[in-house]
């Protein structure tokens, strides 16, 4: 029996050994950014530029805005949260959890379709309203920010009980505009951000413009470790060095 | 607390429950008392949806239904509409989801059938059908039950299938557990432990059902 433990016990200690010296030891130095899904693809070329000018590796962790908020609730090992709306991160603020939260982006919805009858139609009050257009995609209004702008406008416009029947609720604006590429529905609520991936290039969108632009803020946690280079980063982001690749991914200031 | 999403659940669990039962018999039928070729390798392609992420389902399941999809499309040829964001495509995806867990049960017990009786059955004239419906279901009810009990939880639970194929469609395809994991991303913490607990009763009590059957059976 004896012998068992000492067996069992050595196994443990290797497999916490092997887990736990790693990260202990890059614990004071790399960055990690927690980062909402529609920012993603801007951010893993941010971060890049980043390590390139000043040698800090970065970690990204990808998710939507409310799960990283709930992890962040429960301290999570974030330095920084960027999240896709205002109000999550100005909560943890008061909550104490986050230093002031800054806005780094602010992104716009547009409606997007890969069906070449529905992309001859002009506005995009003529596509969700057109009697072609079963499905319509958007994200979650009550947890995804991208659906709730979306929702709002259609309210505002007066168009969302015409459309209510249509509308199918991806997770978050990442499958809003998933369920448009693969074509399951017509046309779909996404991000600006999507519509210019290469994936959207290959349907067309209509502008929004009566959309209210979707506010991004980011903070700092208050009980992060690498303070120093979370500043840094944060400083980074929110600085004109990365204006053309916020611009390229279709992201305002 | 909204108790829709709690409903939708259970007509779902009944639905696919029953639907599947009437599936399921022939099929664990064929797998135990059929001989023909390839046998192993249809027993395999019934119990993968066991062991293949929900994930990889659902996305398959969404091109295969999908307008563009081989199913979609003469399902929309036969009965009109769409089948990808409603409670028959939903129900459909759960079916496929549970059918191992319905499958494995019955095909237990089928193997446990004395194999005399149904040669007596044949000796003495009856159809193949009439030695299913009369020799082997009768002797095989304690297997029935588990199987209806088990994808009954089994779809109360279903998750990650319908979050890619149902769009969470108030009062049509938007589940318990779509239901809690939305509760969770909008802070409603409360709601959330509710349902959860609602959720965690049931397959409590489903287990204990299960494992209630199988004593009796042992003893009997």
């Amino acid at each position: 029996m004896n012998r068992h433990f000492t067996g069992i016990f050595a196994v443990l200690l290797l497999l916490f050994g092997s887990v736990v010296k790693p990260v202990s030891a890059s614990a004071g130095k790399e960055l990690t950014v927690a980062v909402a899904a529609n920012f993603a693809v801007a951010m893993e070329h941010i971060s890049a530029l980043f390590t390139e000018e000043t040698g800090l590796p970065v970690r990204l962790t990808v998710s939507s805005t409310g799960r990283l908020y709930t992890q962040i609730k429960n301290r999570a090992p974030y330095d920084l949260f960027y999240a896709a709306d205002s109000s999550r991160p100005d909560l943890l603020f008061t909550e104490k959890l986050c230093a002031e939260p800054n806005r780094y982006a602010t992104g716009e919805i547009v409606l997007w379709s890969s069906s070449e009858e529905i992309c001859s139609l002009a506005t995009w009050q003529e596509v969700v309203t057109s009697s072609r257009v079963k499905k319509i995609a958007i994200a979650n209004p009550d947890t995804a920010p991208y659906g709730n702008v979306a929702r709002e406008t259609l309210e505002k416009e007066r168009l969302y009980q015409a459309v209510e029947s249509k509308l199918v609720y991806g997770s978050n604006v990442g499958q809003s505009f998933q369920y448009a590429a693969m074509g399951v529905v017509d046309a779909a609520f996404v991000a600006s951000s999507s519509a210019r991936s290469e994936e959207g290039k290959a349907g067309c969108s209509w502008q929004v413009q009566e959309a209210p632009k979707v506010e991004q803020k980011a903070c700092m946690t208050l009980y992060g470790r690498n303070v120093e280079s979370a500043k840094r980063f944060l400083e980074f982001t929110l600085s004109d060095r990365i204006a053309d690749i916020r611009e390229k991914f279709g992201y305002g200031r | 607390m909204d108790f829709v999403p709690l409903i939708i659940s259970a007509k779902l669990a009944v639905v696919s429950t029953i639907l599947l039962l009437v599936l399921a018999m022939p099929l664990a039928a064929a797998l135990v008392f059929g001989r023909f070729p390839g046998r192993f390798l249809a027993d395999s392609l019934v119990s993968l949806p066991l062991v293949l992420p929900p994930t990889v389902l659902g996305f398959y399941l969404l091109m295969l239904m999908g307008p563009n999809g081989a199913v979609g499309k003469a399902w929309s040829s036969w009965a009109g509409g769409s089948l990808v964001f409603t409670f028959t495509g939903i129900t459909l995806a759960a079916m496929i989801h549970s059918l191992p867990f319905a499958v494995q049960p019955l095909k237990t017990s089928f193997q446990k059938i004395d194999k005399r009786l149904l040669e007596m059955a044949s000796v003495l004239g009856a159809s193949p059908a009439a030695i299913f419906f009369r020799v082997i279901v009768p002797n095989s009810l304690g297997g029935l039950a588990a199987s209806a009990i088990l994808a009954f939880a089994h779809t109360m639970g279903e998750f990650g299938v319908i979050l890619m194929i149902g769009g969470s469609i108030p009062g049509r395809t938007k589940v318990a557990s779509i239901a809690i994991y939305e509760y969770v991303e909008t802070m409603h913490y409360r709601e959330a432990a509710y349902m959860s607990l609602i959720l965690v009763i049931i397959s409590y009590l489903v287990l204990v059902g299960v494992n209630m059957l199988n004593s009796r059976e042992r003893h009997a």
